[in-house]
């Protein structure tokens, strides 16, 4: 019986379903084995219902997605499989079927096998749950509805992606490579240019949400923990939920945009490479500038581990990268033609190709655009956030804001020193030295932001000398107000929401470092009544950008604070509430503090002594090699020494 | 009616059609011929909607067939390349065809199924070319086309099997009156049953008459000259051999008036004998450059 409508064909939409039972069957058990199962197992093991649905949605966000974008391109394989065998497109293209209704069929029938393929699993555990008295329908639907929306957004766009080839072979491979080819891409030419470029901001993720198998796995679900039961449950933010709609969203535009391509897709392409005829050239160059840029950098990485490369590393770089583009180009010639003897009359295209890269590299390296030397000024700046070997300090104050600005230009005046060899540098010999990164990141009045790294190298004098860049930068982060913020805590630090505090602490006797457990009240006591003190007074909290310096050698104790603060309120709160709705206002409830001794600190010093047995051992008197950069005392962020 | 009106198709810059025009009667069991590569199987893929023209008409009855549901629906298609979803039976394939076209007859299915003697819960990939083909017919025919396009369709088939399918067909013809348009290279079984013919050779058509017009046309005739006699001016030669005084004469023309011209140089013995399809063919693309050539190894 024909199908009454021009856009929908019920025989196609049937034998699809039925011809491929043996892939949805796979699907639902795999995703039974990868939600229910363990589920269960857990529950088994540990008799806690409460922990089914966490296990549950976290699954179903990691595992679920991997398997979606795996499910995905399977599904488009096999429904849109008829598009790559010549015979198999005659026999199907010569059916009294409009293509419109075709592809919509198809994809119709491969959507709901999966669809029906999550519900079945929401089915089985649905019972699970109800079997072990553990029914959470509130978390089950959040997971039904993650699955479906990742299976629509990546079935989509496999859809979308079965339609720019005429290869079986090449879809996942397209598939996969177009999913996550803008991180990729993003993060070498991130890695390219942190070579040349001097103050080259590190890996961005601007772009990743183009990517989005990467990105989905990138954004673990949230988890609060209820009480002091320990027990975590996780739940889906709101960005998440916003993520995954607009996801959901761009499946099905790429879905309808698969669905105008193959209305126009030439039926004779079948075993083609590329069977959309306008992006042949794309493939080609876009496979071609990928390759020079993988294989350039990957072989460059090979032969070079410098650091900071000269005009023959980067002449070294640009052949690889020109190999590379060889590699790419012709290899993509090849692969559209169906035949190795591509290299007669082909050569326009790569030399353009070359020269456009030469021009690239070398506009970057000799700065033609201005982004090494581009530097705020400092009245547009609404605040600067430096790091710098493990510490970070967020300026706002206009005096800070210019002095920040100031060093930094004072550093892109000296880029030949940074950039030179370790061993010409006068007073490395024996002394201490190294280098540091520092990393100058600029939010600007008008909401711009700009952000510049370098690796700056340094000697133990470099610490000693007044107004060097080394001394500058210490300054800067060490300021009363970067110190007050590192602190870190937002919640009240009272003996109910402190979970843990601890002294670890350099012991001579032993030769090693102990533990010495507070109680609540003695953590309290100490943060609010010492340590708040002496961070006030600009003693304790600060950060050593070297530990060899003859600064450092003198102030710091082998003895960190720690403490672990909660906010005990909200989460008694969280335990009434296990519906799966996360709690209001709960998120990530623990905070932690951990701070090291100094010589200033008197207060925190003499707490210690008076209410401990602890004797603190100078940092320079254990014997153990804190490393070359050690920053010590902070607030909020773990630091070695 | 099938019309094709100036079909230009290119692969990657390769003409295949090249401003092919070819017309098929309704009714017409129509034969086309021509060398390998000459764009047979091309214009077949565009007649039954499956590729789509850079430029020109493919019309059946006035309609286009590219994207025309109803038109694709009184189009049955037998390829070369026979294909069938890999685990299917030939039930299977009778249920996907019986869902998509409304024209699909049981009866006739029952019917043809006791003539083929295939076993319809046999899996077709387990059946040989020729049983395969078989069910092709099978399946084709029950679907009671208005024109039935078929591309080397008796290709794996035996002798018994290709008369019983060519009768299968043949009958469809007269009872039902359908449109046969069928390709292949075996011109003497064409000759048995087309009545139009086409003659295709580098994407364009060369010759396209029913077959009664293009056997009077061509005229294979035998003769000896007296001493010193020569053939009279104007004849169409198309191809000319002698063995002896006995020369073998392949002439463009009408075989009456032939003979009238050639008894007037006075003969020592004329004989008109007949041509056949394959005749024809050979010499007429001979005069297209593609004569069988002589080759010294």
């Amino acid at each position: 019986m024909q199908s009454k409508t021009s856009f929908f064909n019920g025989r196609i939409y049937r034998t699809t379903l039925a011809r491929f039972w043996p892939l949805w069957g796979a699907y639902a058990m795999i995703m039974f084995i990868i939600t229910t199962l363990p589920m269960m197992g857990r529950y088994a093991s540990e008799n806690a219902q409460s922990l089914t649905t966490d296990q549950l949605l976290q699954n179903g966000w990691n595992a679920g997605c991997i398997a979606s974008v795996i499910m995905a391109a399977a599904t488009a394989m096999c429904v849109f499989g008829y598009l790559y065998n010549a015979r198999h497109t005659g026999m199907m293209a010569a059916l009294p079927v409009k293509r419109g209704a075709m592809y919509t069929s198809a994809f119709a029938g491969g959507l709901t096998a999966m669809l029906a393929s999550d519900v079945l699993v929401f089915l089985t555990a649905l019972l699970a749950e109800a079997g072990i008295n553990a029914l959470n329908m509130p978390f089950l639907l959040q997971w039904l509805a993650i699955i479906v929306m990742m299976n629509v957004t990546f079935y989509g766009f496999a859809a979308f992606c079965a339609m720019l080839t005429g290869s079986l072979a090449v879809l996942p491979l397209v598939y996969v490579l177009l999913e996550v080819v803008v991180a990729v891409v993003e993060q070498m030419v991130h890695s390219l240019l942190q070579l040349f470029v001097f103050g080259m901001s590190s890996g961005s993720d601007a772009l990743t949400f183009l990517s989005p198998p990467i990105k989905l796995i990138a954004m673990q679900p949230g988890t609060y923990i209820v009480g002091d039961t320990g027990i975590a449950f996780a739940y889906i933010t709101n960005e998440q939920w916003l993520l995954l709609s607009c996801y959901c969203a761009a499946g099905i535009v790429f879905a309808v945009l698969g669905l105008l391509l193959y209305r126009a897709r030439r039926m004779e392409t079948a075993s083609d490479v590329v069977a959309v005829g306008v992006l042949r050239p794309v493939f080609k160059y876009c496979l071609a500038g990928g390759c020079a840029l993988v294989l350039g950098l990957w072989l460059f990485n090979i032969i070079y581990s410098s650091s900071v490369p000269g005009v023959t590393e980067f002449c070294v770089l640009l052949l690889l990268m020109m190999v590379g583009a060889f590699i790419g180009y012709f290899a993509a010639d090849m692969l559209m033609k169906k035949t190795f003897r591509v290299f007669s009359d082909n050569w326009k295209g790569y030399i353009i190709l070359c020269c456009v890269i030469t021009a690239l590299m070398l506009c970057c390296r000799y700065d033609v655009f201005g982004y090494e030397k581009r530097v705020p000024d400092a009245s547009s700046v609404e605040s600067v956030t430096i790091q710098a070997s493990g510490g970070s300090a967020t300026l706002a104050d206009p005096e800070d804001i210019a002095a920040a600005v100031e060093l930094q230009q004072g550093i892109i005046s000296r880029k030949d020193y940074y950039e030179s060899d370790i061993s010409n540098v006068s007073g490395a010999g024996d002394n201490g030295y190294g280098y540091i990164y520092a990393t100058f990141s600029y939010e600007l009045k008008n909401g711009g932001f700009i952000s510049r790294r370098y690796d700056l190298l340094y000697t133990d004098k470099d610490f000693d000398i007044s107004g060097s860049d080394m001394m500058k930068l210490q300054a800067l982060i060490n300021t009363q107000s970067a110190i007050e913020n590192r602190k870190n805590i937002t919640l009240p630090v009272t003996a109910a929401n402190i979970r843990y505090g601890s002294i670890s602490y350099y012991d001579k006797t032993a030769g090693g470092y102990l533990n010495y457990d507070l109680t609540p009240e003695q953590a309290e006591q100490l943060y609010n009544d010492c340590i708040l003190p002496d961070i006030n007074d600009g003693v304790l909290g600060r950060i050593w950008l070297s530990s060899s310096s003859s600064d450092y050698l003198s102030k710091v104790y082998a003895l960190n604070i720690g403490i672990d603060i909660y906010d005990s309120a909200k989460e008694s709160a969280g335990i009434n509430n296990m519906n799966g709705n996360k709690p209001v206002g709960v998120g990530a409830t623990d905070e932690n503090f951990s701070t090291t001794l100094t010589t200033d600190a008197a207060r925190t010093l003499k707490w210690i002594k008076d209410n401990t047995e602890i004797v603190p051992v100078m940092e320079k008197d254990t014997g153990i090699d804190a490393g070359k950069t050690a920053a010590a005392v902070n607030g909020g962020t773990y630091y070695e020494g | 009616m099938i019309e094709v009106k100036n079909v230009v198709k290119t692969f990657d810059g390769f003409p295949a059609l090249n401003g092919l025009t070819l017309t098929v009667p309704d009714g017409a069991v129509y034969g086309m011929v021509g060398p390998n590569g000459a764009g047979k199987s091309t214009i077949i893929r565009h007649i039954v909607g499956i590729y789509k023209q850079d430029s020109g008409d493919v019309l059946v009855d006035g309609q286009p067939v590219f994207e025309n549901t109803a038109t694709k629906n009184r189009i049955a298609y037998i390829p070369d390349d026979l294909f069938y979803f890999p685990q299917a039976t030939v039930t299977d394939m009778m249920k996907f065809y019986r869902g998509i076209y409304p024209s699909f007859d049981m009866e006739r299915y029952k019917k043809l199924g006791e003539v083929f003697g295939l076993d319809p819960k046999r899996p077709l990939r387990k059946l040989s070319k020729g049983m395969q083909k078989q069910a092709a017919f099978w399946l084709a025919v029950s679907m009671r086309p208005d024109i039935l396009v078929l591309d080397e369709p008796v290709d794996g088939l035996d002798p018994v099997m290709r008369r019983q399918v060519w009768s299968i067909v043949m009958a469809d013809v007269a009872e039902n009156g359908t449109t046969v348009l069928v390709s292949s290279h075996n011109l003497r079984e064409l000759e048995d049953v087309c009545d139009h013919v086409g003659i295709m050779n580098h994407g364009k058509m060369m010759i396209e008459r029913s077959l009664s017009e293009l056997q009077d046309n061509i005229v294979k005739i035998q003769l000896a000259l007296p001493d010193g006699g020569e053939l009279p001016d104007g004849l169409d030669i198309m191809h000319a051999s002698s063995t002896g005084r006995l020369q073998v004469l392949i002439l463009r023309g009408n075989a009456e008036e032939l003979t009238n011209k050639l008894a007037a140089v006075s003969p020592l013995f004329m004989d008109v004998v007949p041509l056949t399809l394959e005749e024809i063919f050979i010499y007429e693309l001979g005069g297209a450059d593609y004569a069988v050539k002589d080759i010294v190894l």
